[in-house]
């Protein structure tokens, strides 16, 4: 169960990150149907992963691709932990620059990033376990900040701008919509965890299938709630479209005057879930895969050069640039891999029913 | 052994520099025999009687054998003998411990000294393992209650005695306790700190290992939940382990309330919790890295109860919060007589006078007041000082990073409790199941 809590919490880290922005990006109109067309990509690559991953209890996907040989594995492994790096310098850098804008706009941005890695290095070192129980406690004191927030959104709505609902056909090779798949991919950590959380039992699957699904009203909330408030037009030209449509609430009652810190609040913490979990699963694959020094060793290997990949980011053009580059990687990984496991999972299962 | 050998038995040398040991002649059916024994621990009635008892009976010393009483027992356990308030008689081919009438040195029951129930019973553990052994059986009358006692240290003997529940999780972390105990028997155990290292846990985290409790109703409960209690000699505290954060909020002695009352007091707690936790560190982060988050009212009355104060936030708070960290440190030493002044003194001369002379904002005493009272409000001494300790990182964070660095302080000291375990049982589990068993 704790399981799908950190599944909730590094899905929600990257659906409000650039997730909004990317699929009003597509159109103005029918957002719904990309929304659900990435849902129900992720839903099935979930499903082809997770069956693949049964086949093997007890076993994470460095193992399972072992068996096409360790050079085969290194090889095909390479491009998903370069991801997973990429995808953790880009969201800790990005987040930076956000709370320089919110927060602190004169406190340096190495101070911020310092502050940004401190906690996953910790986390990450202490394993997967901490992960679990720290996320799980983290997400019962912060979950309810994020759903007041969202919530008081609905303040400012006009349903009208919902419609037109057609969607544009050719939405699925848009840029936009490839870029917003970023915010499906954190499924493929379910591939490191399931060394120690066995798959194979229906249980766990189905409270990860169900997480899956209590994530689907926050998708189309994330990019909702800024259509709603400002109309498809003007939230396009936004680059953070939703603190600043929580910018736009007021409630009297508050002695907080912006609704926008409980939203900043809570999506850092699901960024630094979701960098702990990254930082130990690059950890663990550098282990598994590539040497053989202490995965503690490693953790503070990964954040040092992560920390100073940050500071030579300059401004958010570069990020962008680093974002749309990332894209094709991104293909490969939640696409390719999902199918290449299931597939040796096929294998494997037809082999022993023969 | 004649008498001369009996003076120079290995005893009577151990404790030769003793004023208060007493080796006395006597005889018995014509042998010669030597009483030894502390003055100081056994009732000096107790070996006039005996010599008296001794003069009359018509049976040699080999061959008396009084009920309670140990026959031939080695040097060591002689010695253990006398130190805990025996008589020993040596006689020519042996010895002979009796236990006799002891002073009265131990306080009897009384009601608990640090933490009070209002609606449970207010009996308390006392110095005595014996009492206190005695009194959680009365609270726990089963015979599966299993109580294994053993002796520590090599200079000072101290008793131990582990207590749990079989078929509870508590067994086998007492099986493993008891291991550890017996495999480094000879280790000192002064303090709880000592035994936390004897026993390979940890001993300087923050987090206790043990949970403390002065009430045997609450620690008769917790054994009942599968924990594992540990009386030391001469500690008037049950050590309960492993922790959990429950039990920050947890009173089991609430049950005797409805359930209503019960869920509504530990939300209670919890608030305190998160009240003694962040608010200060929340005012100055709010006060003097973002303010514009709050409302422009609020915000005006902020500025305006600082004005005139000449320091920043962080200096302010810090300033005031080592005070009253002195004021309730101060409160504990003092004699009770010197109590009232040292109230007065805080109240008047840190309430009122700090902000009349403008030295602190009227708003941080409000703030100050309410996390010194909440910090009252959760479960535990220990508990109650790591909460306190943890309140300063916020501040500093706060001061610092603002807003963000109390999220980041929350979120620390979240994640920290998620990697503390004790015993294998996770701080942050849900309940006792040992780690890698509820994921």
């Amino acid at each position: 169960m704790r399981l799908s809590v950190v599944f909730i919490a590094i899905h929600l880290s990257v659906i409000f990150y650039l997730y909004p922005s990317d699929i009003i990006g597509v159109s103005h109109f029918g957002h719904w149907l990309y929304i659900i067309t990435g849902f129900l990509l992720e839903f099935l690559l979930l499903f082809l992963y997770l069956s693949g991953l049964s086949t093997f209890p007890k076993e994470d996907i460095t193992s399972i691709v072992n068996r096409c040989g360790p050079w085969w594995a290194r090889l095909l492994l390479l491009p998903l932990l370069v991801y997973f790096f990429m995808s953790f310098v880009l969201l800790i850098r990005s987040h930076a620059e956000l709370l320089t804008i919110i927060f602190l706009p004169t406190t340096p941005i190495w101070a911020i990033l310092l502050l940004l890695f401190i906690i996953p290095l910790f986390v990450a070192i202490h394993g997967h376990r901490t992960i679990l129980r720290g996320s799980f406690a983290l997400m019962i004191t912060i979950l309810p900040l994020i759903l007041f927030s969202l919530f008081s959104c609905f303040q400012n709505i006009n349903i009208h701008f919902f419609f037109p609902i057609e969607p544009v056909p050719t939405f699925w090779y848009d840029e936009h919509f490839l870029k917003s798949l970023l915010a499906h991919s954190p499924f493929l950590s379910l591939g490191i965890f399931s060394r120690y959380l066995s798959f194979a039992v229906s249980q766990t699957r189905k409270y990860l299938y169900a997480a899956m699904l209590f994530l689907l009203p926050f998708y189309l909330l994330a990019v909702y709630i800024p259509i709603l408030t400002f109309a498809p037009d003007t939230a396009q030209k936004l680059r953070f479209p939703i603190p600043v449509a929580l910018d736009t609430v007021n409630l009297e009652w508050l002695f907080f005057d912006r609704i926008t810190m409980f939203y900043v609040v809570a999506t850092v913490s699901f960024i630094y879930v979701n960098t702990s979990v990254m930082v130990w699963i690059m950890s663990t694959l550098t282990v598994n895969l590539y040497t053989s020094i202490s995965r503690t060793k490693i953790c503070w290997v990964i954040i040092g050069v992560a920390y100073v990949i940050c500071i030579l980011v300059p401004d958010w053009e570069t990020i962008d640039w680093l974002i749309s580059l990332d894209t094709p990687l991104r293909l490969y990984c939640i696409i390719f891999i999902p199918l290449l496991i299931y597939g040796i999972g096929f294998y494997y299962r037809r082999r022993n029913l023969t | 052994m004649d008498n001369r050998e009996m003076r120079d038995h290995h005893l009577i040398r151990q404790f030769e520099n003793n004023s208060d040991f007493k080796s006395e002649y006597s005889e018995m059916c014509g042998v010669e025999v030597l009483i030894c024994y502390l003055d100081t621990l056994v009732d000096t009635a107790a070996s006039v009687e005996l010599k008296k008892l001794m003069g009359e009976l018509n049976v040699s010393p080999e061959s008396w054998k009084p009920l309670d009483a140990e026959i031939n027992v080695g040097i060591d356990q002689l010695e253990n003998a006398i130190l805990t308030g025996r008589l020993v008689i040596l006689h020519a081919t042996g010895s002979l411990v009796l236990k006799p009438k002891m002073r009265q040195l131990e306080r009897s029951v009384t009601s608990p000294e640090s933490e009070t129930s209002i609606q449970g019973s207010s009996d308390a553990f006392t110095e005595s393992i014996l009492y206190n052994i005695g009194i959680l059986r009365k609270h726990l009358r089963s015979s599966r209650l299993n109580i294994q006692e053993m002796d520590m240290g090599e200079i000072s003997r101290r008793k131990i005695a582990v207590c749990y529940l079989p078929n509870t999780p508590g067994e086998s972390i007492a099986k493993r306790i008891l291991a550890l105990l017996q495999a480094r028997k000879n280790r000192e155990i002064n303090s709880v700190q000592d035994l936390a290292k004897a026993l390979g846990q940890r001993y300087w985290s923050p987090v206790p290992l043990f949970f403390t409790s002065e009430l045997p109703e609450d620690t008769s409960t917790l054994l009942l939940k599968g924990r594992v209690v540990l009386l030391l000699d001469q500690l008037p505290f049950a050590l309960v382990t492993p922790t959990i954060i429950s039990d920050l909020w947890t009173v089991d002695s609430d049950k005797n309330m409805s359930q209503t009352i019960v869920v509504t007091l530990c939300a209670l707690r919890i608030i305190g919790i998160i009240i003694s936790l962040l608010v200060p560190g929340l005012y100055v982060a709010l006060v003097s890295i973002n303010p514009e988050l709050f409302r422009i009212e609020m915000a005006l009355s902020v500025a305006k109860s600082r004005e005139g104060v000449p320091y920043p936030a962080i200096i302010e708070m810090i300033l005031m919060l080592i005070v009253i960290e002195m004021i309730v440190s101060a409160s504990i030493r003092l004699p009770k007589t010197v109590g009232p002044t040292i109230t007065m003194v805080g109240g008047i001369i840190l309430g009122q006078a700090a902000v009349q002379a403008q030295l602190v904002s009227n708003l941080l005493l409000i703030v100050l007041s309410a996390t010194v009272i909440s910090n009252y409000t959760f479960v535990g001494t220990q508990n109650a000082l790591m909460i306190r300790l943890f309140k300063y990182c916020n501040v500093l964070l706060g001061s610092i990073f603002g807003v963000l660095g109390i999220l980041a302080g929350l979120v620390g000291t979240l994640f920290y409790f998620a990697s503390i375990t004790s015993f294998q049982v996770p701080f942050l589990g849900l309940g006792m199941r040992a780690e890698g068993t509820d994921e």
